[in-house]
């Protein structure tokens, strides 16, 4: 004889147990999302690339980094005015992070802030000023990092 | 005969002496006098000299093209290197002073962690088309404390940079409209100057745009309005009267757009039941006099008991 309460029961553990498994979201860790960039990354140079231009670093501060993600390790730090050499894969066109070579190290950049020409550079306008602020190498980092995490946004007229 | 010979010997000689001995006189003055040596020294001299004359001219010129040219390039040099001396203008030095601020107090404000993409760009850019405001350039960054609820940083002109912390919105479950009202705050905070007069220190104003080659740079200035910075949004705070004209320039902003008018109040409305409620938040009143008074200057009249 089949006991109907404790069925019904184990029939609805196993269910809510399914339920939570599909309802939870796949874990945000470092470690996804390195994963799924890393193979764009690889991809990404492993393809053919085709040079697009010389370009030049527009923050006062920034990260070349690993993998096409704000959150990816960073290569090295580069300043304003620093120029890269902007790489497309091929058939493909730019997207929201550029493939590039800055100081002999490949990596990514946001193509925001990147520009054509030779931007003006606060540190450049102001050489003195800024050496004697005293800027440290854990300022220059976050700098470069503060980049990273704002949210940037622009009105243009319509 | 022999006096004939004689006589034409006489006749012969004296015909023939001069040629040997010299000319004569007369043969002397018919003939052009040959220039002393010394003569033809100076005229050989006074031809040179006009040479020597020609050609200086010509090398002075030269020389002197090289030489104006030699100064102009020296006076680029210098002007170059006491330019490489001046000291940020006004309008520059803001956005410099506020990212200094944010770095130095990473720890403090945690401004460094993951977080999802809100969209909050691209729904603010809406918000402000809606209301046509443009050209507007904005850095917004989110913080990961309720040691500053928001905050509009000082920024170079057509810039701004605004603060919000993550526990707050996520507090009060603030819809992103209510975040970009929320934001818009901000921005006329920062355009009316506000923040810049409280921060700024007065000898700052003296120094900003000025060169200090050949002199020492004191950087007393800077560092007492960056220590503004920390008065300012951790203790000091506004006044009502600033308040009040963030509330009033707000009103009239929105009062043509009652969605947005609406979600002002819903926004100043939560806050000030988080401030009653929230231990974490009972500070707010301080930086941010009061979300009360603000909701009774959009709808004067309200009574103190219908606010919620």
């Amino acid at each position: 004889m089949i006991d109907l309460p404790q069925l019904l029961i184990k029939l609805g553990t196993i269910n809510m147990v399914l339920l939570i498994s599909l309802m939870a979201p796949a874990p945000l860790g470092a470690s996804t999302l390195g994963a799924s960039t890393r193979d764009v990354a690889s991809n990404e140079k492993s393809a053919k690339l085709k040079l697009v231009g010389v370009y030049y670093f527009m923050p006062f501060y920034g990260h070349l980094h690993q993998n096409p993600s704000r959150y990816s390790r960073g290569i090295t730090t580069l300043g304003c005015g620093h120029p890269v050499k902007v790489f497309t894969s091929e058939g493909r066109s730019r997207g929201e992070w550029d493939i590039v070579k800055a100081s002999g190290r490949d990596g990514f950049l946001r193509q925001d802030f990147l520009s054509p020409k030779r931007p003006p550079c606060f540190e450049k306008k102001y050489p003195i000023f800024v050496q004697k602020f005293g800027l440290g190498i854990d300022d220059l980092f976050f700098w470069g990092k503060l980049y990273d995490n704002y949210v940037f946004g622009k009105v243009k007229l319509p | 005969m022999r006096s004939f010979r004689v006589a034409f010997s006489l006749l012969f000689l004296a015909l023939f002496s001069g040629q040997v001995i010299g000319p004569s006189s007369a043969a002397k003055k018919s003939q052009p006098e040959k220039k002393t040596k010394a003569e033809k020294e100076n005229d050989l001299l006074d031809f040179n000299s006009i040479k020597d004359i020609l050609k200086e001219d010509q090398l002075q010129k030269q020389a002197q093209k090289k030489k104006s040219k030699g100064d102009k390039l020296r006076k680029k040099r210098i002007k170059r290197n006491v330019t490489r001396y001046n000291l940020p203008k006004e309008d520059d030095i803001w956005s410099f002073l506020s990212e200094y601020w944010i770095v130095k107090n990473a720890s403090v404000l945690k401004w460094e962690f993951q977080k999802p993409d809100y969209g909050l760009d691209l729904y603010l850019n809406g918000v402000l088309r809606a209301l046509g405001l443009y050209q507007k350039e904005f850095k917004i960054l989110l913080l990961n404390t309720p040691a500053l609820a928001h905050a509009a940083l000082p920024a170079s002109s057509g810039e701004y940079i605004v603060l919000i912390s993550v526990p707050f919105i996520q507090v009060m479950d603030l819809t992103k409209l209510e975040i970009s009202i929320l934001v818009l705050e901000s921005f006329y905070r920062s355009d009316l100057r506000i923040v810049v007069k409280k921060v700024r220190d007065p000898e700052l104003s003296k120094i900003l745009g000025k060169n200090f080659y050949g002199k020492e740079l004191k950087l007393d200035a800077f560092k007492k309005t960056l220590s503004n910075y920390d008065k300012v949004f951790f203790n000091k705070g506004f006044t009502f009267q600033e308040q009040f004209e963030i509330t009033k320039k707000i009103k009239l902003i929105l009062k043509g757009h009652p969605k947005y008018w609406n979600a002002y109040l819903s926004l100043l409305k939560k806050i000030n039941t988080l401030i009653r409620t929230n231990a974490l938040y009972s500070k707010y009143n301080e930086i941010y006099p009061s979300p009360e008074q603000q909701i009774r200057w959009l709808i004067p009249g309200v009574p103190l008991g219908g606010l919620d």
